[in-house]
């Protein structure tokens, strides 16, 4: 028998990218969704790469998971948060 | 992967290591299936992967380790000090110090947010070993020769504040906050005029692959030549990408303890301290490839050694610069970066397309 090595690695990649994309919406902190937003991306860009088209998988990394980071910006400096244990965290 | 240089090279060892261990399964126990297995060509071809990434990691690793040592070495001179002393030059004071890292505790902090704390230094190291194995360091010594190997660089590097903002969340303590704020503000800010330094270096070229801009660089000049706005541009926003000196805010230690890595600690620090010099490693053999003109160089020695030499004399410039200056302030930094490095890298673009026009490229 023989396995359909790029079916198996698709299946994988398309799982991981399913899965981090619930975990953006069902995870509590503000952090962790745009951390896991981050890993949707990536497994997007990989998605990509299977369908021959590298180029955008380049340019997905570069302006998607590049922008993320402005997100947390944003995620950190406009929500207010207690620090775990400790008393209020201004910034 | 091409099948040429460094990947023929450990193919030829990759199977001769097969045929070792196939020997006895043919010759002793007759189990001529297993040792046919041992030599197919998708086990070699496994094998050579990853011994020609091995290698790759391992000259990289030992280039990034001796650009510490020179570091150290220089500025004890520029400081009027002997800088380090164990073993033969103070060449062996790194290897001390990557030890005494790694038999040291770990310790992680008990109110941190445990899998980013743990997966942050993991992603840097990650992403910084991934621009090793992109850089071509002669025509020969590559791991990947990819067609938009420039972009792919680019968009690697571009990865790095989302690694050193979750470092710094994760670590729940204000001053890591405020280190990975300004690491992401400068990073994202240099990050502008630094791929337009790049794109007047790809229209000369014509192309987004490494040998290509080396081959047009052998045939007509070196890059630094006509564009020596774009290479200025591209030195200074170099240096804010990594952190270093006169631009190194987000560690800055009279401010912020040690920014966004506070509370970092053994290992975990080694390998963020390790995975910075790796992308000052990057940065250098980028200027090199991009405006120096990579390998290009008189033959009586290999061209592999060309790129080192000019790689050792463009992080030679990085630790002059950190010697003589000092640092700047939040809103100096981010002013220069966008109200007089952007122009002027688009005053180098349009001197790029006009060159282009004119026909001399």
């Amino acid at each position: 028998m023989s396995i359909d090595w790029e079916m198996v690695f698709f299946i994988i990649f398309a799982g991981y990218t399913i899965g981090s994309a619930l975990l953006v919406v069902f995870a509590k902190e503000i952090v962790r969704n745009v951390t896991w937003l981050a890993f949707t991306f990536i497994g997007v860009a990989i998605l990509f790469i299977f369908l021959g088209a590298e180029y955008i998988a380049i340019i997905q990394i570069l302006v998607y998971v590049g922008a993320v980071c402005v997100l947390i910006l944003f995620g950190v400096m406009l929500t207010k948060r207690r620090l775990s244990g400790g008393g209020q965290c201004e910034f | 992967m091409d099948a040429n240089g460094l990947y023929q090279f450990v193919y030829g060892i990759a199977l001769w290591l097969m045929q070792v261990i196939a020997w006895p399964f043919n010759n002793l126990l007759g189990w001529e299936s297993v040792g046919g297995w041992f030599v197919s060509p998708g086990v070699v071809d496994f094998l050579t992967t990853l011994l020609a990434a091995l290698i790759v990691f391992f000259v990289g690793f030992l280039i990034s380790i001796t650009f510490i040592w020179q570091e150290r070495k220089t500025l004890g001179r520029l400081m009027d000090r002997r800088g380090t002393q164990v073993g033969f030059l103070g060449l062996f004071q790194n290897f001390a110090d990557g030890l005494k890292t790694f038999i040291k505790e770990h310790i992680i902090p008990d109110e941190v947010d445990k899998q980013l704390f743990n997966l942050a230094p993991v992603l840097l190291i990650a992403m910084s070993c991934l621009m090793m194995c992109l850089i071509p360091l002669g025509p020969a010594f590559y791991l990947a020769n990819l067609p938009a190997g420039l972009l792919v660089v680019f968009a690697v590097f571009s990865l790095a504040p989302f690694a050193i903002l979750m470092a710094g969340w994760s670590s729940n303590n204000k001053y890591t906050v405020m280190g990975g704020m300004r690491a992401a503000a400068q990073l994202i800010a240099y990050e502008v005029p630094i791929l337009l330094s790049v794109a007047a270096v790809v229209v000369l070229a014509g192309s987004l692959n490494f040998f290509d801009i080396v081959a047009v660089q052998q045939d007509t000049v070196w890059f630094i030549i006509p564009l020596i706005i774009g290479f200025i541009v591209f030195l200074i926003s170099a240096i804010a990408e990594v952190e270093r000196i006169p631009f190194d805010l987000p560690e800055a230690e009279a401010e912020l303890v040690e920014g966004w890595m506070t509370e970092y600690g053994g290992f975990r620090w080694g390998l963020i301290m390790l995975s910075e010099y790796v992308r000052g490693f990057a940065a250098s053999g980028l200027i090199v490839l991009l405006f120096l003109g990579g390998w290009d160089g008189p033959s009586f020695i290999w061209p592999e050694i060309w790129t080192m030499l000019k790689m050792f004399m463009v992080f030679g410039l990085f630790i002059w610069i950190r010697g003589a200056l000092f640092r700047v302030t939040t809103k100096q930094i981010l002013s220069l970066g966008w109200t007089k490095l952007m122009p002027l890298a688009l005053v180098n673009l349009g001197i790029a397309i006009a060159l282009k026009m004119g026909g001399w490229f």
